[in-house]
């Protein structure tokens, strides 16, 4: 369930974590199939040979730090799985089964019992999958570090498996099975449980690192996980066995992946979903081909030389082609905003007035951004949630898209300092026009239309602005980063600091460099597990409240916590269905829109799903597509 | 003795060189900061985790906690000895990652290379001889074309043309499918086989088209310029034919100058267009290497690039120097 400071743009040549529906244009999603028989036209008709714009950093099940290495690892092994009938109410999941074969939480959500499959086998030896693995796991690699002055094991996932600062108990049942126990009642457990998804190893792997401590590879001393991702059962995915759908074939790091169909697959024996995977995988092999340049991947897609890749908004007419269908699913997860600077080195107003903040939201015609960006593939945005989340309230405030509305809620937020002059212009205490500062992402086409399209409107209510284009680092060094120490006026300790980008209260700790308006970071907004993201971005001492927002009228820490651990689903969705109203109508951002998932496929595949829930993505029905291999 | 005393010289200022190169990108290395060790501090702050132990050991296990004087020794002295190190994002020894990208780069840049020095100095020649007549203008055209059209550009062009249009495209009952070409690099074929060579010729193309119109316009000019000389209207009186005071009166003393151009011409190649060519066309060789490596702050990977482009330009420049030697016998280096 982690969080990862990102671009807005996201990673659009995988389709992790998005899934299927209708959206785009404002609409319906659009599902083309072709009914003329399909000639191949190049090895992406035979072979699927899937495009992606990021490599994996590594295939070591226990080293995920990037999303690109999730999509390499689910070829390999299984985990867990969670689905969603068509037409379910979104926060009606069920699971369904895989390495786990049952899962089962009590009605007060804080007791899980387990249930591993019978039969599973590790590779290179390694004998039978069984509960102990999991215990093993969760005991010297999840929590090897804690209670430790350094951190010689090095699993970054760790935080997920800490609730209220407490670890999650395990005791083993039997062979098969076993159970934990959460500190805390966590009502949305099911998607929420690292477990269920965990990659493990197998207890005689982990116990050949034992004791865990630093030790040398390749010259320098290295983790535990560090020194398992160099174990030979690792390097080329041996482990695998009978446990997922593929197996290694070769690995070119930064060029291509080959995987082959697993022949001893366990899902093809069992009755998951009434033996729908009896024939799984469907395919032959499996390629992930990485690409640098984005533009090279839709030729190749056009071509019939790879078989798919994501797809920007404003691509997709002119990858629509007779060889082609497009994936379009309103199910996506980032929530694209203005990040509005509400430290002392931003325009006072943004931090001293809501109803300047909201003079944004009118000024900002959602709906014309999302033509010129997306080609109408975004939905427009109005909380820190898309419109089809599980916990989207019935009732959000909106603001028309009005200059006037937006003029007069200015000068009713800035007060008397502020006024116009006969030009039209906003005169702030200095007698000079206000001018705003706008930082923009320039490694991106996205960033510069917004960026243009804010000046124009900001200029309609006699705003001046200035641009400056930054390269996303150089934006986290320069503007997200705040210190005390950058504060000319402060001197000493601040109140409180929650680490680099939150380096203390907003009238303490300043970014390097002022500004007022910045477009180009942004979080996903993990629509079934929010509260984690919402307390690191908006809540006081969130430790990515670069913005500097803080709020009297709500505790929002203790109200994510408090849904997060509610005692039943319909308390977590109460509590953050009031949140999410409130950060609407408080607009601490600007709110943009959320993006569709969108990909380009081959008319050749067949097996897309239709995008009808978030848990219907192409890449979570891999085992069902085909092409004509 | 002379001679062998000006090269040993030369050689031993080549190796000063690249130390002092090598020890900037060092230096520059150090004082830039490293992405991946403040993405692992923010993912684990995300995690409720410590992010300073984990930037702590991000850097451990690339030896960047020891003192820089440690680093820039070990590193130095790894040079030396040829031990290059390791690639943290190779995950491989730095000198088995160049080895296994070096043949990509030079499927393609050693054929431009020869096609530009070829095909240009070929066409500058012809055009200086026949001024003013269509072969003349439609070279200066190729030339022109050639530098003023961006590389990237062009790429993405040929790709769309050859690439994706010549699948379908049918022109007066002719399909021009079978003069398609991949739309890119494909690591699955033989080096030495026809796929290969066919994936290879945009890629070549693209590369040997700027350099040829670089390689074009010296030779012409150079050409024009003894075209009319006292001793070029000498061998014509004598009763030479236009092919002989070509290449051995005018040709020959334009290489001296050309041949400036061409070493020029080739580091430009090397350090400027194999980046982009390789990010377009998605070939695995050195500049993409480099690329990554200065991405994702490999320091051994990135110093052990460096070094390559930067011993070869050096030396290449020597070669040019002795070259001059053979070129013109007025040249000699004896008393330097």
């Amino acid at each position: 369930m982690g969080v990862a400071l990102a671009g807005c743009q996201g990673e659009t040549g995988d389709q992790t974590e998005t899934t299927s529906g209708d959206g785009g244009d404002g609409g319906d999603g659009t599902d083309t199939e072709t009914e003329t028989p399909f000639q191949a036209q190049g090895p992406g008709d035979e072979e699927f040979i899937a495009g992606t714009t990021s490599g994996a950093q590594s295939l070591s099940p226990v080293n995920i730090s990037d999303e690109a290495t999730t999509n390499r690892l689910v070829l390999f092994y299984d985990g867990g799985s969670v689905t969603q009938q068509e037409g379910a109410p979104p926060a009606d999941l069920e699971f369904e089964g895989r390495w786990l074969s049952e899962y089962n939480i009590d009605d007060e959500f804080q007791t899980v019992t387990y249930t591993v499959r019978e039969g599973l086998q590790w590779g290179a030896d390694y004998g039978e999958l069984t509960a102990d693995d999991y215990i093993e796991f969760l005991n010297t690699i999840v929590y090897g570090d804690l209670d430790k002055e350094q951190n010689p094991v090095g699993y970054t996932q760790t935080g997920s498996y800490i609730l209220g600062g407490e670890r999650i108990e395990v005791e083993k049942l039997g062979k098969y099975e076993f159970r934990t126990t959460l500190p805390e009642s966590r009502p949305f457990w099911l998607v929420e449980d690292p477990l269920r998804t965990a990659y493990i190893l197998p207890q005689e792997l982990i116990e050949k690192y034992k004791p865990v401590q630093f030790r040398e590879v390749n010259g320098n001393q290295a983790t535990v996980v560090t020194q398992i991702g160099q174990d030979e059962a690792i390097v080329e995915a041996d482990l695998v066995g009978n446990l997922g759908p593929f197996t290694f074939e070769s690995w070119q790091k930064g060029q291509k992946l080959v995987v082959s169909a697993n022949e001893d697959y366990y899902l093809a024996d069992t009755d998951v979903r009434d033996g729908a995977f009896s024939d799984s995988p469907m395919l032959d092999s499996y390629t992930y081909q990485v690409f640098d340049e984005q533009s090279t991947g839709y030729s190749a897609v056009r071509a019939g030389d790879i078989t798919s890749i994501g797809l920007e908004g404003r691509k997709a007419e002119e990858n629509n082609t007779d060889q082609t269908q497009i994936y379009n699913s309103k199910f996506g997860t980032g929530v694209f905003y203005l990040n509005l600077n509400h430290r002392v080195n931003g325009w006072a107003p943004i931090r001293e007035s809501t109803e300047v903040r909201q003079a944004f939201a009118h000024l900002i015609d959602k709906n014309t951004l999302i033509d010129q960006i997306f080609e109408g593939y975004a939905n427009p945005a109005a909380t820190f949630h898309p419109e089809w989340g599980p916990f989207y309230p019935d009732d959000l405030p909106t603001f028309e898209t009005s200059v006037e509305q937006a003029r007069q809620k200015i000068m009713s937020g800035t007060g008397s300092d502020y006024s116009y002059n006969g030009q039209d212009q906003l005169i702030g205490p200095d007698g000079e026009q206000v001018n705003l500062r706008m930082v923009i992402d320039n490694t991106s086409q996205t960033g510069e239309i917004v960026g243009n399209y804010i000046k124009q409107r900001l200029q309609q209510v006699g705003i001046a602005s200035s641009i400056e284009g930054n390269s996303f680092g150089k934006i986290l060094q320069q503007y997200l980063a705040t210190s005390v120490a950058n504060n000319p006026n402060y001197d000493g300790e601040p109140d409180y600091s929650a680490g680099g980008y939150n380096g203390g209260p907003p009238d303490q700790a300043i970014s390097s460099q002022p500004w007022d308006i910045l477009y180009g970071v942004g979080f996903s907004a993990a629509p079934y597990s929010p509260w984690q993201v919402i307390n690191l971005v908006f809540s006081q001492q969130g430790q990515f409240n670069y913005l500097g927002y803080t709020t009297d009228e709500i505790d929002i820490a203790e109200q994510v916590n408090a849904a997060a651990t509610a005692s039943s689903q319909e308390e977590t969705q109460r509590l953050l269905s009031e949140l999410f109203n409130f950060l609407a109508r408080e607009q601490p951002v600007t709110w943009l829109f959320n993006d569709n998932t969108l990909a380009v496929y081959r008319q050749s595949v067949d097996g897309l799903p239709d995008p009808v829930n978030f848990y219907t993505a192409p890449n979570s029905r891999l085992l069902e597509l085909k092409t004509q291999q | 003795m002379g001679m062998k005393w000006y090269v040993a010289r030369r050689v031993a200022w080549a190796v000063v060189a690249t130390w002092i190169a090598v020890s900037i990108t060092f230096v520059l290395l150090v004082a830039a900061p490293n992405p991946g060790a403040e993405a692992a501090a923010q993912q684990c702050a995300a995690q409720g985790q410590d992010p300073e132990q984990c930037r702590e050991n991000y850097l451990r296990e690339r030896g960047l906690l020891r003192p820089l004087h440690v680093q820039y020794i070990d590193y130095m002295g790894g040079i030396a000895t040829l031990d290059w190190g390791y690639s943290f994002s190779q995950e491989k020894p730095v000198l088995e990652a160049i080895g296994d990208a070096w043949v990509y780069s030079a499927q393609y840049f050693i054929p431009a290379i020869l096609l530009s020095a070829l095909g240009g100095y070929s066409i500058g020649l012809y055009s200086a001889l026949n001024r003013y007549t269509v072969a003349d203008y439609f070279g200066s055209f190729i030339a022109y074309f050639g530098i003023s059209i961006p590389n990237f550009w062009f790429a993405i062009m040929l790709i769309l043309i050859v690439g994706v249009w010549f699948r379908d495209a049918v022109i007066f009952g002719f399909a021009l499918e079978p003069f398609s070409l991949r739309t890119f690099y494909s690591t699955d074929f033989p080096v030495f086989s026809v796929k290969n060579a066919k994936q290879l010729i945009l890629p070549i193309v693209v590369l040997s088209t700027a350099s040829v119109a670089g390689q074009m316009r010296y030779s012409r000019t150079q050409a024009l310029e003894y075209a009319n000389s006292d001793f070029v209207k000498t061998a014509r009186a004598k009763g030479a034919t236009g092919w002989r005071v070509l290449i051995r009166h005018i040709f020959r003393v334009a290489l001296v100058p050309l041949s400036t151009i061409l070493i020029a011409e080739a580091l430009a190649l090397l350090f400027a267009g194999s980046f982009i060519i390789e990010a377009i066309f998605q070939i695995p060789g050195l500049g993409r290497l480099t690329l990554d490596a200065i991405n994702q702050k490999d320091t051994p990977l990135v110093i052990g690039a460096t070094l390559i482009p930067v011993f070869i330009s050096i030396m290449g420049n020597l070669f040019q120097d002795l070259a001059y030697v053979l070129l013109d016998p007025r040249i000699d280096y004896g008393d330097r």
